[in-house]
């Protein structure tokens, strides 16, 4: 009688860890005073506290989109999420509040899904693989208004961005030949500024803005740049033993965020080492 | 293209540590390893860039490009359910496992998996090429042959292969219609709305979600229009379809039947409207395709249950039969009225089944000059009127004399 029981809560729980891994975190944001915002494969986002993991809020996924890209700013003294996907060429960005309520919709050109956001300036800057183009969409506008910053000509399919305040640049990596550029936002001038990089799939920068972290899906590596003389450099590289890297984001107390695909991670910067939490 | 194929367990440090004297050998010797290692890695990334490249694929309307990076590994745990290709002189073995494709997390490419096995080596020597399949063009989602060369060390060996490659581009690959039109939702059951859906795809299967995204014109009609599915009798997951087949399907739409009954007040004509639902169903090729989504609006007509109909029919025969009653000299007291009554029922049923019959075999039921409904509320209880009612009603209220004087016109 044991044996039956202890067979069947292995198998449920061999069930629960393959319902989990099916619909595993592909990105992740938190910024300081805001929550860890988890995108999982199937769409929804978990709202977790950054320090006890427990769960806030469920944001529900969209209907017939692939989802892509997550970000959480706070604009106008009120926190927002931002949730990126696409469906065929189309792309959108959705933002909601923090609470999880549906608040605008932004569509995108050529399936452009990964973005960031300019807090500042209430801009949205997001990035076409199909076109190598970054565009800027002001967020203070409904509809559609994509306006052309700049465009990668050497690149062969844009990836991941993020938005660097402290200098007023876009940082973006390419997932075809595995460079990341540097992009100047007011002219659309831009520079080659690391190469050899696998496949970057996810940017994140430190508060300070002198601190990059990039995660390499075909490597599972997190690669680390600083600022030196007002440019980004590789500094070095963290192997994380992660097949399937996915996402990586800034987390509190000298630590990062990361994901998998399968499974939500801490990573100490001290240490160099990984602390799986549920999501 | 170069990468850093030895990533894991690689770590670069730069110039974080200041250069300690005392340990001055130690450190060019350390560098001189390092030195060592990173050549040893760039000839060894160069070497297993060559392993495995695929010509592009050049058709009319379609153009594939594949970016394959190798390295070496183990013999994957399933390789002998993996499709085996080998090359021309048997020197390599191909194995892909087209279930594995994926679109790329930002979208452009998709990623395959290859693997690459040396012929007859003891121990196995084989090879995992990750690669990225870039298409254009306006095809639609289909196999096509793939040309390739495999080089290890001196040995080289070409084949190919038939590989499902898939589009970006916005192009549909089904075509959504209601089986009737305008599509009827019958009232007296939950059946939903039939619609067929069409694989416009040559040779791969379409997948379509059974979630579907509706609105309706008047959602005040329906249970709900949230979490709305397509029902496929075969299958209870994912509904697939053979390329070129039509498949059957019902959405999966509940009408409340007091709004929906009132709403077909509104309109008599065998084809007209009375409601209007958007569904947006989501789709992809088999093995990988992008997701895609199509909108089709479906016009709908309610049909109301055969209670309904008969309650109609009753109504309609007991008003005509009471309204004959009040006109001047006709009360000959309750029997004969009940008489009447009786007897307009059965007349009233005897036409209804004939409007019925007559429609259903495609021909037009027509009073008054009024194309008519038989299947619907106000038509069948204007039957049951007309019929127990008899000429002096419809004379008494103007229907039948209008009729003489437009045939006097005519």
């Amino acid at each position: 009688m044991k044996r039956i029981v202890r067979v069947i809560v292995i198998a449920l729980a061999g069930l629960a860890v393959a319902i989990a891994a099916s619909n595993g975190p592909i990105a992740m944001d938190w910024h300081k005073g805001g929550h860890l915002y988890v995108l999982l494969k199937n769409g929804s986002v978990s709202v977790l506290d950054e320090i006890t993991k427990r769960k806030l809020a469920t944001i529900p996924s969209r209907f017939g989109v692939v989802p892509v890209e997550i970000f959480s700013a706070r604009l106008k003294e009120r926190e927002y999420v931002f949730v990126s996907g696409f469906w065929g060429r189309s792309g959108a960005v959705w933002q909601y509040t923090a609470e999880g309520q549906p608040y605008a919709r932004f569509e995108t050109p050529e399936q452009a899904a990964s973005f960031d956001i300019d807090p500042d300036r209430h801009l949205l800057y997001i990035a076409s693989p199909v076109t190598n183009v970054v565009y800027a969409i002001d967020l203070n506008q409904n509809g559609s208004s994509a306006k052309r910053v700049a465009y990668i000509r050497e690149a062969e399919a844009v990836g991941p961005v993020i938005f660097d305040r402290g200098r007023n640049r876009v940082i973006l990596g390419d997932t075809g030949r595995g460079t990341l550029y540097d992009v100047d936002v007011k002219n659309g001038t831009y520079q080659q500024i690391a190469s050899d990089l696998g496949r970057p799939i996810s940017l994140g920068i430190d508060a300070a803005y002198k601190t990059l972290f990039l995660a390499d899906y075909m490597t599972g590596s997190i690669h680390i740049f600083r600022l030196e003389k007002g440019a980004f450099k590789k500094a070095e590289a963290i192997p994380t033993g992660l097949r399937n890297l996915s996402a990586v984001t800034l987390g509190p107390d000298d630590t990062l965020f990361v994901g998998d695909g399968v499974g939500a991670y801490q990573l100490s910067l001290k240490t160099k080492k990984l602390s799986r939490f549920a999501y | 293209m170069s990468r850093d194929f030895g990533g894991h367990g690689v770590q670069v440090v730069g110039g974080s540590n200041p250069p300690c004297p005392t340990k001055k050998p130690f450190l060019l010797m350390s560098r001189l390893l390092a030195l060592t290692a990173s050549l040893f890695l760039l000839t060894r990334a160069a070497a297993v860039e060559r392993v495995l490249v695929f010509d592009d694929v050049k058709k009319t309307d379609l153009q594939a490009n594949f970016q394959s990076d190798c390295v070496a590994t183990q013999p994957p745990a399933n390789f002998q359910k993996l499709q085996r290709v080998p090359t021309k002189t048997n020197a390599f073995f191909l194995y892909f496992d087209p279930t594995l494709i994926e679109p790329a997390r930002f979208g452009k490419f998709f990623d395959y998996t290859f693997y690459i096995a040396v012929a007859g080596a003891n121990p196995p020597v084989w090879y995992s090429c990750g690669t990225q399949v870039y298409t254009q063009g306006a095809f639609l989602d289909r196999s096509e042959t793939a040309h390739f060369t495999v080089r290890i060390g001196d040995a080289v060996d070409d084949g190919a292969l038939d590989v499902p490659l898939h589009s970006i581009a916005s192009r549909d690959f089904i075509e959504i219609a209601s089986v009737t039109k305008p599509a009827k939702v019958d009232l007296s059951q939950a059946a939903g709305i039939e619609l067929s859906l069409h694989s416009l795809l040559p040779d791969q299967d379409l997948l379509v979600e059974p979630s579907v995204q509706a609105t309706a014109s008047h959602p005040g009609y329906w249970v709900s229009t949230s979490d709305v599915k397509l029902h496929d009798a075969a299958s209870k997951d994912v509904i697939r379809i053979h390329p070129g087949d039509t498949s059957l399907v019902r959405l999966q739409l509940e009408p409340k039947k007091l709004p929906t009954l009132l709403a077909t007040l509104g309109s008599v004509k065998p084809d007209a409207a009375h409601e209007t639902v958007t569904a947006v169903i989501s789709y992809r090729s088999d093995l990988g395709g992008v997701l895609r989504t199509k909108p089709v609006n479906i016009v709908v007509r309610f049909v109301p249950s055969l209670i309904s109909l008969i309650v109609a029919l009753f109504a309609g025969s007991l008003l005509g039969t009471l309204a004959a009653q009040f006109l001047p000299g006709t009360w000959k007291g309750f029997k004969p009225m009940a008489h009447r009554a009786a007897r307009g029922i059965v007349f009233s049923f005897v036409a209804e089944l004939f409007a019925m019959f007559l429609v259903a075999l495609g021909s037009k039921f027509v009073i008054l000059q009024f194309d008519l409904d038989p299947w619907q509320f106000l038509p069948v209880f204007f039957i049951g009127f007309a019929v127990s009612g008899g000429k002096e009603v419809l004379s008494y209220i103007g229907l039948v004399k209008q009729q003489k004087a437009e045939a006097e016109n005519a």
